[in-house]
């Protein structure tokens, strides 16, 4: 049996892929939250100021709350003034955007609630000319993923069209996917029940961030930096992730989920799978994510009888930060006075594969740290013989290795340290570090992490969303450590000051090895 | 004590744009010494972090009578964007000899106190050889960073463009100086086949008629079209602002070009007023032209386009314009069908054309070929 071809638009070829997008409606099941207000229509405005929504598009904000199409308009106008402070806001360009934003008030849990939705929809196919592809944004908070799932299989929305240019429904689920790994496969079953893996784009906002996608093309589009890319050459990795912010009145879902669940197991673990992941057999989609969910799966599991030597837990107490004082964790709002919830995690990681055995990756995450910085840097071995250590007397021994840094936020950046003559007539060395930054490199503005995946989305590219094997993967890896935390409480919580780098165990992690936190 | 002061005043003034005259002897000499000065050595004005970004070189040959002023006020936009060191070659006939140089920075505040700053470097050539202002540019570009070499001239002047091209990655030039001019698009059809690869070219027209290739594209992909008939064409009409004597401009002719390669369309023999194809199967396929009055679209831009399928008008693309900005609004048959599809560029500056030339890495094949069957469309005189 021979399939009759698809027919291509010969036109589409050479167009710039940005504007390649097909026309479609996005849904965002949630819109009156502060996802919507402070990340989504910032993102979704940029996105039209710089021509790159397709045509025929247009948003439907849904949630509980009452409102009229034209105050969600006004709503939403004022939160993109208010929080997209990097974007000039031009009224022409709003009114005109704003005229394709529609809002329907209902309850996420209720089968006729998405009755309307399905009858707005059919609507807007013709008004706008969306041709019945669908984007549904759930940014409601987990507990209704599996309703709003549900809801969408019923009312017909959630079904793909046969034929081959058939309208498409996708859907994006923010994290957390899951809260453990029985969890996540639950919820992962359910949304299989009713969408195709190729439908489901599970957001990790951290993928959208130009450094950490510069992370692929600096390995793999230079030819100097991966034959060093090894545990011949890489002596450990240091992923940092610090804030120096509170829970910021989110407490109440702070202590449900904690900074493992909230941190580690998605961003931090996609950073270590972007550094330490085998180069691709092509840039398609999937082949990214073989890639990324195969080093997840070569991560050594934890000794939970002896979790101690590779897991630090901790919880902020009261201290400075910049100049304030700060509150302990167990003083914000909606959290426990006894909490056991930590705020800061350490790790340290192997992947037992023929790269990188017995390399240490550690990895640490926390609020309320010192400094709000978040980098990846790669610690060279140093030289085999320290030609100049002993005559300057260990200067140069003392300050470390060659540092291959990636910023993340909040500098986007590159740089690498390495040593050089001081000039004059002695031999004397110094450190030197070299700088890429992305803002003065460039000159132009980077598009927000949101800007980039939801816009990867609407063209379907599923490059840098998770897949379900690598959710499972970090779930499986992390799983353990909940498990084991659960059922011991910490001994000295709070262990840390805020303001501060975290509690002492953190740097023990690398001390036992010889080594220490990179000084940030 | 008044060294210093002068000095300062030296440095503040490189730092904010203005021209300063150099020896052209010295040029590199005495841009080292600027920034050495800007960045903290004796002189240095004040407490600002004054940071030089460049990621390419942009050259531009003109001899616009304003052109130190006029685009010197577009490199600045674009280098705002798109740091570079930005070389303004003048080349200017004239009886006396004369071949200056300035140098000035240009600088844009980032955060309270950081600046980042390129360079520009102004050449005036005037009753000079062509081969004098090539000595001075050629060895002022940046090494291992890409040439970008903007012919701002109506026509190709071979003495002064093959030294820099042979330099250049890529020769951008803009068919709308002489938007009737067919003959500078055979030119550069030409040069593109000469160049072997060597170089690339493109035209900041065809950045122009981008709104008008993807609203055609839209509109034949399910809505308000399906793609079936765009395989039925049998007429286009092009409509672009002229007067009634003016044959095909460069914008219409680009555009066919383009329809014709991407639907594989056998150009036949040209004429002024229409082309003529064979397509894949065989069927006669039109494109004709019609200068119209327009009262905001510059000459020779494409203001409407109409698609026929059997002798029947389908698809209509219109520009909507208003004196700031212009909109590809295309309806079918039915006038409730109509439907806003793009925004087009034709109000777009120089500088933001230009922005998106660098910010393109490789060739633009599909250019290429577009101008390549273009060229074969040209009516012969």
């Amino acid at each position: 049996m021979s399939q009759s071809p698809v027919l291509v638009n010969p036109l589409r070829e050479g167009i710039s892929l940005d504007q390649a997008g097909e026309p479609c409606a996005m849904i965002i099941l949630g819109a009156h939250g502060d996802l919507t207000k402070r990340k989504l229509l910032p993102a979704l405005y940029a996105l039209c100021q710089q021509g790159l929504l397709p045509p025929g598009f247009c948003i439907v904000g849904m949630s509980r709350t009452k409102m009229t199409d034209e105050e969600f308009r006004q709503s939403m106008g004022e939160s993109i003034q208010k929080y997209a402070t990097d974007l000039v806001f031009d009224k022409q360009l709003w009114d005109k955007f704003a005229g394709s934003m529609y809002y329907l008030s209902s309850n996420f849990g209720k089968e006729e609630g998405f009755a309307p939705l399905a009858k707005l929809l059919k609507d807007l196919e013709q008004k706008h000319g969306t041709r019945g592809n669908n984007l549904f944004y759930m940014a409601t908070p987990p507990s209704l993923y599996e309703d709003i799932v549900d809801r969408l299989a019923e009312s017909g929305l959630a079904q793909k069209r046969p034929g081959e240019r058939a309208p498409w429904p996708r859907i994006i689920v923010e994290k957390p996917f899951g809260r453990d790994l029985d969890s996540a496969a639950k919820l992962d079953e359910h949304i299989h029940n009713v969408f195709q893996e190729s439908q489901v784009f599970r957001i990790d906002h951290y993928l959208g961030k130009e450094t950490v996608q510069n992370i692929m093309i600096l390995r793999f589009a230079n030819s100097i930096f991966e034959p060093l890319w090894n545990r011949h050459y890489v002596d450990n990795v240091q992923i940092t992730n610090a804030e120096t912010i509170g829970v910021e009145g989110r407490g109440g879902y702070y202590e449900e989920a904690g900074n493992l669940r909230d941190m580690i197991q998605n961003h931090m673990l996609q950073l270590v799978s972007m550094v330490s992941m085998e180069p691709p057999i092509s840039m398609d989609a999937e082949a990214i994510r073989d890639e990324k969910a195969k080093v997840l799966r070569c991560m050594r599991p934890f000794d939970v009888k002896n979790l101690g030597a590779s897991v630090v837990r901790g919880q902020y107490d009261n201290g400075f930060i910049l100049g304030q004082e700060v509150p302990a964790y167990r003083k914000e709002p909606s959290v426990s006075p006894n909490s056991n919830t930590e705020t800061f995690t350490a790790l340290k990681l192997f992947i037992d594969n023929w790269r990188w055995a017995d390399v240490p990756f550690y990895v640490r995450s926390g609020k309320r740290l010192a400094k709000a910085t978040t980098e990846v840097s790669i610690q060279f071995k140093r030289t085999p013989h320290r030609l100049f250590s002993e005559t300057l007397g260990g200067t140069f021994g003392n300050l470390g290795p060659n540092v291959l840094v990636l910023h993340i936020q909040p500098e986007e950046g590159i740089s690498l340290k390495f040593v050089t003559k001081q000039p004059g007539t002695a031999t004397q060395l110094r450190w030197l570090s070299m700088d890429f930054n992305y803002g003065t490199a460039f000159g132009v503005r980077s598009p927000s992490a949101y800007e980039r995946l939801v816009h990867d989305c609407i063209l379907g590219d599923a490059s840098l969303f998770a897949r379900t094997d690598a959710v499972e993967a970090s779930w499986s890896l992390i799983t353990p450590i909940l498990e084991n935390w659960a059922k011991e409480s910490p001994k000295q919580f709070p262990n840390y000051a805020a303001g501060t780098w975290g509690p002492a165990e953190s740097d023990a992690l690398l001390q036992a090895d010889g080594r220490s936190w990179r000084q940030l | 004590m008044s060294s210093v002061v002068s000095e300062k005043t030296a440095v503040e003034s490189f730092l904010s744009g203005q021209l300063t005259q150099v020896d052209v002897a010295r040029i590199e000499r005495e841009l080292r010494k600027f920034w050495a000065d800007a960045a903290g050595g004796p002189g240095a004005p004040g407490a600002n972090t004054v940071i030089r970004a460049c990621t390419f070189n942009l050259v531009m040959i003109t001899s616009e009578d304003d052109a130190e002023t006029k685009a010197g006020d577009v490199l600045d936009e674009v280098v705002a964007h798109h740091p570079a060191r930005a070389i303004l070659a003048i080349y200017r006939p004239g009886k006396e000899r004369r071949l200056d140089a300035w140098v000035s920075a240009r600088c844009h505040l980032q955060g309270a106190n950081k600046q980042i700053c390129s360079e520009q470097i102004t050449v005036l050539s005037e009753g000079c050889k062509p081969q004098e202002l090539t000595s001075v540019v050629i060895p002022l570009l940046l090494p291992d960073l890409p040439v970008f070499l903007w012919w701002k001239e109506p026509t190709m002047q071979a003495e002064l463009l093959t030294p820099l091209k042979n330099v250049a990655r890529r020769l951008i030039v803009d068919s709308a100086r002489t938007p009737f001019d067919v003959s500078f698009l055979a030119n550069l059809a030409r040069m593109r086949e000469q160049s072997n690869g060597s170089f690339w070219v493109t035209d900041l027209n065809w950045r122009r008629i981008g709104g008008w290739c993807r609203s055609l594209a839209n509109a034949f992909d399910g809505f308000p079209l399906d793609l079936e008939y765009l395989f039925r064409l049998s007429k286009i009409n092009i409509s672009y602002a002229g007067g009634a004597s003016d044959g095909p401009s460069a914008q219409a002719l680009l555009l066919s070009g383009w329809l014709a390669g991407r639907l594989t369309w056998q150009p036949g023999s040209p004429n002024a007023a229409s082309s003529h194809f064979k397509g894949p199967d065989g069927t006669p396929i039109e494109i004709a032209y019609k200068p119209v009055k327009h009262d905001f679209a510059p000459p020779g831009s494409i203001v409407a386009l109409e698609c026929l399928f059997d002798d029947k008008v389908v698809l209509t693309l219109n520009l909507e314009c208003t004196a700031d900005e212009a909109q590809i609004v295309a309806s079918t048959v039915s006038p409730e069908e109509r439907q806003e599809i793009e925004s087009v560029h034709f109000h777009a500056s120089e500088a933001f054309l230009i922005g998106q030339e660098v910010e393109m890495p490789g060739p633009d094949r599909v250019f290429e070929e577009s101008l390549t069957t273009a060229a074969k469309l040209l009516p012969r005189k």
